[in-house]
This record gives structure tokens, sequence and C-alpha cells, in this order.
């Protein structure tokens, strides 16, 4: 145990109270808030999508009127990645970032409060449209105009909840860029760096350059309609099409926005379960950095039917087929770090293990709709709802849970249940399949998304998919569980907690103290992460 | 480790720190308002 360990145990001394949370500036409470919001708001969009799924059991209209039917579609989308996916993403960067590097604490601890608690509060916002005239946003998360001006008076809690949560991630971004570039500990070099920590850099930036586009976005669409401007108004010489074009220069990069944090994730999880050092750490490096500096001169592969010019929709197809070759990397190196190694399937490394297999099935439909053409026949069907559901679902969300699993027993100092766990993941992934594959089948087979209503074709797969998302949606109670009975006690977990896991986080005790690495560690070859 | 080296130490952090925050703050707030500034013109 290093002195700064013992050192910190003197001064473990934890504000009590509400006041702990409120004014926290310590990372690891802030890492546990923000798990906690995404996790609620994980149920939240979960709510939502069950209710799509029972008004999609069967055709015709059942439960929710289709006004209704298009808020749950539109709240659901950006209840799960701006309230779910993104907020987990940086819960984990909280509490693992600075234990990885060597850090006290994040650079900006108090900012990092700010960042925070501005998300219940754009929540609120978002959330209240439900209560108002006019109802929630029902246009899509997408926010296309002239469709969105048509929203009553949610519009601009609309508005300015997007432009919150986009300050939010913009704090958060910049929080964990100056902690990495100026606390590692010494000998921490960059290319020393836990890939997870570097899969966060490079989101960061990705934040960073993006979020302000978005917003930009956003407030000439609130100009548009309470300002007298017409940026998007084709009636006083705008363009509608222009806002699809500054939407996804934004999209594009959110969706690895996403997915990196992920993909460090199972970086991580990968080499502890198979005892071998991560195959080629420098190419792992560079596949990430250029996934995200490409992800920005792909945008136009979601507008391929808007009419762009032959040479526009070319380029945009090249472009997006050249990600695979940097995804490809990624990929074949998580293979050849499991090749020969002694693995063993404890709960994180099924769930990194389902994030290669069903990511690549959404990465493969995501190649197939990148190529023009056959795009005018995907577009806007079921199929590209199949895709973006197998990326983020069981590659996204799957990465996060099997983070979670991971580093559950160091910071709760306690094992989960491993039989628990593991009925979670095949529960999980058989349901996840039930949901989403035979959306593939019914997309190709022409039926629109964000439709309540549907022909009498499609009635059977539609009635198994949302028996699969009935299953999928019940089956996240069992994480809940696991959490709490972990936070509630179980077997210790000793320090390094998995025997082939290997970096600073690992050499503190389990749970850590409220303080950790106060005097910095030195860190050299022999105890770097790879 | 005496006292005075570590209030220096942590003078140059929480410098760099706000470095960090200015250029990429202006980075982000820049953008922000250059695309709206390209679009408006
Ligand atoms: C990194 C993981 C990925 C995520 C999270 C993701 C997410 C998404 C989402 C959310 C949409 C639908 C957007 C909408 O609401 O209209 C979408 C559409 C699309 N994705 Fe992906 N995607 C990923 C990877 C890929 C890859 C690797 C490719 C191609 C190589 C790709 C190509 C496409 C295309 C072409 C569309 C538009 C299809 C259309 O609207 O006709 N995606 N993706
Ligand atoms: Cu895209």
């Amino acid at each position: 145990m290093s002195e700064a360990v013992i050192h910190d145990d003197h001064h473990d001394h934890k504000p009590s109270g509400i006041g702990r949370w409120l004014f926290s500036t310590n990372h690891k409470d802030i890492g546990t808030m923000y798990l906690v919001f995404a996790l609620i708001m994980f149920f939240v969009g979960g709510a939502m999508s069950m209710v799509i799924r029972a008004e999609l059991f069967q055709p015709g209209i059942q439960y929710v009127d289709p006004q209704f039917y298009n808020s749950m579609v539109t709240v659901h989308a950006l209840v799960m990645i701006f309230g779910a996916l993104m907020p987990a993403g940086v819960g984990l960067a909280n509490w693992m970032v600075p234990l990885m590097i060597g850090a006290p604490d994040m650079a900006l601890p108090r900012m990092n409060n700010m960042s925070f608690w501005i998300l219940p509060f754009a929540f609120t916002l978002l959330l209240s449209t439900f209560f108002m005239q006019g109802g929630a946003p029902a246009g899509g998360w997408t926010m296309y105009p002239p469709l969105v001006l048509q929203l009553g008076d949610g519009f601009p809690y609309l508005v300015f909840a997007v432009h919150f949560l986009g300050i939010s991630s913009i704090m958060g971004a910049i929080n964990i860029i100056a902690t990495v570039f100026n606390m590692r500990a010494p000998g921490m070099t960059f290319m020393r760096l836990p890939l997870f920590v570097w899969a966060w850099i490079i989101t960061a930036f990705l934040l960073i350059a993006a979020m302000p586009v978005l917003a930009g976005g956003v407030t000439m669409l609130l100009t548009d309609k309470y300002f007298g401007t017409a940026f998007f108004d084709a009636a006083g010489g705008g363009d509608p099409v222009m806002f699809q074009h500054i939407f996804w220069f934004f999209g594009h990069p959110e969706v690895y926005i996403l997915v990196l944090p992920s993909f460090g994730v199972i970086s991580q999880i990968i080499p502890t379960f198979s005892r071998k050092p991560l195959f080629g750490y420098t190419s792992m490096v560079y596949a990430t950095a250029s996934i995200a500096f490409l992800s920005f001169f792909v945008w136009a592969h979601h507008m391929f039917t808007v009419g762009m010019p032959l040479t526009g929709e070319l380029f945009f197809m090249y472009a997006t087929m050249s990600i695979a070759v940097p995804t490809g990397v990624k990929i074949f190196n998580w293979m050849a770090t499991m090749w020969r190694g002694s693995m063993t399937f404890e709960t994180p490394m099924l769930f990194a293990i389902g994030v290669l297999f069903m990511f690549s099935i959404g990465g493969f439909s995501g190649l197939m709709m990148g190529i023009t053409p056959v795009d005018f026949q995907y577009h806007d069907t079921y199929f590209i709802v199949a895709h973006f559901h197998y990326v983020i679902v069981p590659g996204i969300i799957f990465g996060i849970i099997g983070g979670i699993y991971f580093w559950l027993p160091k910071w709760t100092g306690n094992m989960y249940d491993e039989k628990l766990g593991k009925l979670h993941f095949w529960i999980s992934t058989i349901s996840v399949n039930v949901l989403f594959f035979p959306m593939h089948f019914i997309g190709l087979a022409g039926m629109p998304r964000r439709i309540p209503d549907y022909s009498v074709q499609f009635a059977d797969w539609n009635s198994i998919i949302s028996i699969g998302g009935f299953v999928f949606g019940a089956s996240q109670l069992i994480l809940v569980w696991v959490v709490i009975k972990c936070v509630r006690g179980g077997e210790k977990a000793t320090d390094q907690v998995w025997e082939g896991a290997h970096g600073l986080e690992w050499t503190l005790p389990s749970p850590p103290p409220f303080h950790t690495f106060t005097t910095p560690p030195k860190v050299t070859d022999a105890t770097a992460h790879s | 480790m005496d006292k005075k080296e570590q209030t220096s130490q942590k003078k140059e952090l929480d410098r760099k720190n706000m470095l960090v925050v200015i250029i990429l703050g202006s980075i982000a707030i820049g953008l922000y308002a250059g695309f709206i500034y390209f679009y408006s013109s």
C-alpha cells in the first residue's frame, strides 16, 4: 500500500447530509450522482419505449393518441441520449479518470459540481413540456424545421434544455481535458494512459467541437420562431435543409461521443479477463483519434434522400465507408487481445464480448445504409431503427453496464452477485435480439419509422418485437437489484479485485477512501497499465 | 516539500487549468457564435 493511501485514511471525513451531494466537489461523489441520474433517466426513457411497444403490439390505434405517441418517440430519444448515455459516460469518467492517472481529483472540482447539477434542471425543463399547451416535443429528436416550429409552448423549453445540456457537457469535457493534461502523476506519460482515459480525451474534444454547433442550430430555430429571422424558412430566403446539415454536423460526431467511452471501457475489460496486455495499444489510440476526426466528414449520410448533388452523395458515401477501417482496427485488436489469453467469463467480460458481436451487427447495417443508392430503400424505415438500436443498446449500453459490473467492487468494496449478473447478461442478450433483429425484416419490407399504426402484414413481427422489448425492459431491473445488493454488502473485494487487473486504480483499497492520491504515486513501466 | 513550494506549485497548476478553460472555452463560444454569424450573413 502506498504512503499516500495510509496518509489519506486519517483525513477521510466525508461531509454529511444532503450538503455532501448538493455542494460536492469530490469526483467520486459527483461520479456516483451522474451514474444514479443516468440510471433514473434510463428507466424514464425506458418507460416511454414501453408505451411505444405497447401501442405497436398490434396494428391500429390502441392506447395513446398519435400526437402523444410522437412525443413518446421524440422524448424517449432525447432522454436516452442526453439523459442516460452521456451522463453515464461522464459518471464513469469522473470516477475512474482521476484514479487511473493518479490525480487527487478533477482539475476543476467546482465546475464539475455545476456540470452535474445543470442536468436535473435541464431535464425538469424538458419533461415539464408534457404539461404545457401543445404538449411535449413530437417532431423527432432531430428537431427538423418546419415541423418542430409547430410545437406549442414547449418549444422554448426544448431549446433551452438543449442549450443547458450542451453547456453541461462542454464544461465536463473541458474538465476532463484539464485533468488529464495537467494532473497526471509523475511518470504517467500520455502513451502510458489506460485506453479508457484516451477514449475520454478524444470524446471530450469531440464534445467541444460538436455541441456548440447544435446549440447554434437550435438558437437559430428559436430566433426563427420568435424573432422574425428566416434561417430555415424558404419563404424568407432561408433553407430548411440547412438545418439538417447543421444538425448532422453535430449528430454524427455525437454518435461517436456516445460510443467511444464504451469502447474505452471494453478496452479495460478485455485485457483483464484475457490476462494479457491490450494488443496494439498505440494503434488503438490512433484508430480512436482517426474515428473521431473522420466523424466530422460523413454527416450527410443521414441526408442522402434530400436531393444533394451527385458528387456530394459520392463523397459522403466513400467517407462513411472509410470509417470502417479504424473501426476494424479496434475490433481486430480486441480479438487479438483475447487470442490465446487465459480467458474467464465473469459478467463484465460477457458484456464486453456482447459488445464486440452486436456492435458489429449494427456497424454492418451502417455500412449498408452508407451505400447511397440502397439507402433510398432503407431511409426512414425500421431498418434504420434496427441499425441504431444495435449500435446503441448492445454496443454502448452493454459497454457501460459492463463497466458498472467491472468497477462496482472497486466503488463499493463488495463483490456483486455473479449469478445475478450472468442472469442479467443472458436475459438481456436474448431479449435485445428478439427486440431489434426483426426490425431489419420489417424495415426492408417497408415499415416506416415514427408511426403509431401500420399495415397488417407487419403484425406478427411487431408483436414478437414488443415481447422482446418488455422482457428486455424488465430484465434491467436485475441490474438495479444487483447494484443495491452490492452497495449493501457482500463478499469483500480485494484491492486488485480481478486477478488480471493492472493499473493505479487497482492499487487503491476497495472502496477507495474519500480522498485519494493526495500525494501523487510514481508511475513506471512496470506499474503502468499496458 | 515545504509549505511555500507547495503553494507555488498549486498556483502554477491553477494557472495551467485556467489556461485550458480559457482556450477551450473560447473555442466553444467561438464555434457557437461563429456558426450563427456565418449563416446570418
Ligand atoms: C458508432 C456507433 C453508431 C451509432 C451510435 C449510430 C447511430 C445512428 C443513429 C442514431 C442513426 C439514426 C439517426 C436518425 O434519427 O435519423 C443512424 C443512422 C445512420 N447510420 Fe449510424 N450509428 C453508428 C455507426 C454507424 C456506422 C459505423 C455507419 C456506417 C459505416 C453508420 C451509418 C449510418 C447511416 C448511413 C445512417 C442514416 C441512414 C438513414 O437515415 O437513411 N452508422 N446511426
Ligand atoms: Cu451518422
